[in-house]
């Protein structure tokens, strides 16, 4: 993975002194409110309900152990034991006192690590498939690409104050799991037909309250194009992108609006102006930061795969996580491990201080030190030995974090909701831990099959609700919640935005609402191959609406 | 009747507060000042501006809330739980520091 | 507070404060005899070739974030100064103008920045081409006259007033000329 020198160090230690001087201006009342919330926030930190919220980048979601143990300590030291992975890559602590955070950036300075552009109107951090650089299908490893995106867009004189802020993922498998169509810029890293590298770029996709997959604008950019590409699209959007309504300030509206050809159009006009300038990648420069992710050096161990049919035989619980939570490796000798932050009936995504730490020994033992955090705010260990599976299961057992349920109907996003969010305006982890316990049984899950269940607790969609197979969306309706459910959505490569099915439902009816639209998939897939998504894509809304809106009529 | 009280967020630690009868900028509900009409609430603003003015507190707000007996219950769920913390960890926020008197 | 005196009303360049030798009018008869004028882009346009170019004195122009910069681009080089406001700190167009402006267009004149500026903004202005910044803001005037600009020791792209350091990656920079 990369590793900082000198001149990074220096960098980020100016602005961790920096934030220090502007805290300590803060707490003496030199500085305003008003004049410091752009400050924490360009910093990560945000107010929620209960406490400061401080939102830490994990970039293109690698980690190392030393890193994983130091975000364990910080959740001891300076919160309350326990952290929030999120759909952005990026960990949240929900309680740190505003006096203790130029601490704890510190402590993140020393493991190589930083809260900056973690907020704010300006480019955030990159994010990228969460298997890369193991997953077996992968054509290229995209966080080489990600990591020189992060350096340039890094406190980016030009690109620090955009109408609103902006958004980056890169994928290097055909396979999309890192929904690069519902952000700002998606990049999907592939080869031309003379064996090249270079991106297919998707501009003007989203969520929030206006959910729009990406448009494609070009098929193909040679990777020395990469920034001054970027720089082009984001110049035409900073420049027009619309000012007057925080809603409608997103690249997707500028999109919209100008039309995927006019912006194709200016996009390609400004390139053509900047193509040849400093910003051209040369390829010692991309070869040097790929030797960062070079593959570790795996051992042969092809002895796994025979003690894994004895293990599989012999637990049954122990085989369903290993076909549902192992994903083929790119070495036939290991796995690619999800590690599940999803127990039944849990909080999605928290993890505590003692389940990090055992995470990064793991990780430090059998998985060449590296973990990684997916947007499903699930964690990764990307290289395991088949040979031992068994073992890293058995010490995932002791914490919690073996659940088999990777892909499956109780693996939910949620976002924090009114539990945390000063901008909630419901609550969504309660009902996704009553969902999970609903649909808990192992049996009845693995049935069901491949369901991606996802919830916002407003119409921010931090919960990715609008390309869940399933969304729920939570609003707040005469002082009451009330969750809006929508169907067929999805954030792979075949990107669609989910439909609402209609009136939304209470908080003690939506549980039953959403069994209802399993049960009626469960009849009408054509057999057990059929997933969720395929089965709505085949009948449409139509017989889920019926199911619903009638049996809940005649149950009332 | 709905009446209303003025709350905040501490500026050091981001503590929920409400500020008391007595002036203090209070970590829980009981004891907060009540406002029971408009040149009240008038007054519950000036202060929060005041308190805002003088980097005590952020994020201030007049909120409304129900007199239950000698309780004072938030109207809005929101405002409920950031008076007691997250409904899905009892064991944080206020509600894991006092249990409610019988 | 800084005791700093704070020199509101001058123009602040790398060198630091001096005085500014432009008024800034409405219109051209507004300005009576002053010898250097900034006009707002339509005014500005509005002049005849001859009156922008007349010798006994300069017109520079005032462009809003909202307004474009096109129309100026093929006469950049009769223009003496360009002032590009920032009405509202959090309004970034203009950083991207500046860059277009003098990077792009190779503006030989004055680039300046005028408006709300915070002092954590001073150095991107700087490189994205900026010359001078006529500021409103009294902390930024403040810190300033202090020159402490709240600058990183090293910056991840190109820009002015920056060099290239040998042995790291092409997109790198120090400051420095
Ligand atoms: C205090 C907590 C949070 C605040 C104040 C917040 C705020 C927002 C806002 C205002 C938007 C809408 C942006 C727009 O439509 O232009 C948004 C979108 C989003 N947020 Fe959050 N968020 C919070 C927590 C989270 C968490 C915990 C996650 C990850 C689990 C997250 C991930 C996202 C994503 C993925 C989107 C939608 C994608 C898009 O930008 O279009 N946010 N957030
Ligand atoms: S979707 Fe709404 S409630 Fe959920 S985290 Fe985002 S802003 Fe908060």
């Amino acid at each position: 993975m990369y590793r900082y020198d000198e001149f990074d160090h220096a960098f980020v230690s100016a602005r961790v002194e920096q934030f220090k001087d502007q805290v300590e201006r803060r707490l003496a009342g030199e500085l305003t409110e008003e004049q410091f919330r752009p400050l924490r926030l360009m910093n990560g930190v945000y107010l929620q309900l209960h406490a400061y919220m401080l939102r830490v980048a994990v970039p293109y979601g690698t980690l190392s152990s030393r890193q994983m143990h130091k975000l364990a300590h910080i959740a001891r030291r300076y919160d309350r034991g326990y952290g929030h992975f999120t759909t952005r890559q990026n960990i949240q602590y929900n309680w740190p006192a505003l006096k203790d955070i130029p601490a704890v950036l510190d402590e993140l300075a020393s493991v190589e690590m930083h809260a900056l552009q973690t907020s704010g109107n300006c480019i955030r951090n990159v994010t990228a498939d969460h298997f890369a650089g193991a997953a077996a299908d992968e054509v290229g490893d995209p966080r080489p690409y990600a990591e020189i995106l992060r350096q340039w867009s890094s406190m980016h004189p030009e690109f620090s104050y955009l109408p609103r802020k902006f958004k980056i993922a890169v994928t290097g498998a055909d396979r999309d799991r890192a929904a690069i169509q519902v952000h700002d810029i998606g990049l999907h890293l592939k080869k031309n037909e003379a064996g090249e590298l270079g991106f297919a770029v998707y501009v003007g996709g989203g969520q929030g309250r206006t959910p729009m997959v990406a448009k494609k604008i070009r098929d193909f950019l040679p990777v020395e194009d990469l920034l001054t590409y970027t720089t082009a699209i984001v110049r035409v959007y900073n420049l027009n992108g619309r000012r007057d309504n925080k809603y409608k300030a997103r690249i997707k509206i500028l999109v919209h609006e100008t039309g995927t050809e006019e912006i194709t159009r200016q996009i390609e006009a400004e390139w053509q102006a900047i193509k040849e300038t400093d910003l051209k990648l040369p390829q010692q420069d991309v070869d040097a930061i790929d030797t960062y992710f070079a593959p570790p050096n795996l051992v042969q161990r092809p002895e796994g795969w025979s003690g894994l049919a004895a293990a599989r035989k012999a637990d049954h619980a122990f085989s369903a996580w290993v076909d549902q939570n192992v994903t083929p490796h790119k070495n036939p000798d290991y796995g690619v491990v999800t590690i599940s932050l999803k127990p039944i009936g849990g909080i999605p995504g928290d993890a505590t201080d003692a389940q990090m730490d055992l995470v990064a020994d793991i990780a430090e033992k059998f998985s060449y030190d590296e973990i990684r955090v997916s947007h499903e705010q699930n964690l990764v260990l990307p290289h395991v030995a088949i040979a031992d599976l068994r073992i890293v299961y058995d010490l995932l057992l002791t914490d919690g974090l073996a659940t088999a349920n990777a892909g499956l109907i109780t693996d939910i996003i949620s976002c924090p909701g009114l539990d945390y969010c000063a901008l909630a305006t419901a609550r969504s982890i309660p009902v996704a831990q009553r969902i999970s316990e609903r649909f808990g049984d192992p049996e009845r899950q693995a049935d069901i099959g491949e369901l991606k269940l996802k919830i916002s607790g407003c119409i921010n969609a931090c919960g990715h609700h609008h390309v869940g197979h399933i969304g729920i969306l939570g609003v707040e309706k005469k002082g009451e919640e009330l969750y809006q459910i929508s169907l067929g959505g999805s954030g792979d490569e075949i990107c669609t935005i989910g439909d609402i099915t209609g009136r939304g439902f209470s908080s003690e009816e939506i549980v039953d609402a959403i069994e209802t639209i399993v049960d009626r998939y469960l009849e009408i897939r054509t057999d057990k191959e059929e997933t969720f998504l395929a089965t709505y894509r085949r009948v449409g809304a139509a017989p889920f609406k019926d199911a619903l809106y009638s049996e809940v009529a005649n149950a009332a | 009747m709905s009446v209303k009280v003025l709350t905040a967020n501490r500026l050091t630690d981001g503590e929920v507060v409400w500020l008391g009868a007595n002036g203090e900028w209070l970590e829980h509900i009981d004891g907060a000042l009540i406002a029971r009409h408009a040149e009240a609430v008038n007054a519950l603003e000036e202060a929060g501006k005041s308190a805002i003015k003088s980097n005590l507190v952020i994020d201030v707000n007049v909120i409304d809330v129900e007199e239950r007996g000698t309780d004072l219950y938030p109207v809005r769920l929101r405002e409920r739980i950031r008076q007691l913390g997250p409904t899905i960890r009892l064991d944080l926020g206020k509600q894991a520091e006092k249990p409610k008197a019988a | 507070m800084s005791d700093i005196e704070q020199p509101a009303g001058e123009l602040w360049g790398r060198e630091g404060f001096r005085e500014d030798p432009y008024v800034t009018a409405q219109t051209l008869e507004e300005a009576g005899d002053a010898p250097a004028v900034i006009l707002p882009l339509g005014a500005w346009l509005g002049l005849t070739e001859e009156t922008r170019n007349a010798s006994n004195r300069k017109i520079g122009v005032l462009v809003a974030p909202g307004e474009s910069i096109e129309p100026l681009l093929p006469i950049l080089d009769s223009i003496p100064v360009i002032a590009l406001q920032f009405p509202a700190f959090n309004d970034g167009r203009s950083y991207s103008k500046a860059e277009l402006i003098k990077n792009q267009h190779h503006f030989k004149g004055e680039l300046r920045a005028v408006g709300d500026v915070l002092i954590d903004q001073v150095a991107y202005m700087l490189r994205t081409g900026f010359d001078t910044m006529k500021v409103n803001h009294a902390v930024t005037l403040n810190r300033l006259a202090g020159h402490n600009l709240h600058d990183v020791p090293g910056y991840y792209q190109p820009g002015r007033g920056s060099h290239t350091v040998s042995g790291t990656y092409s997109w790198r920079r120090v400051p420095g000329a």
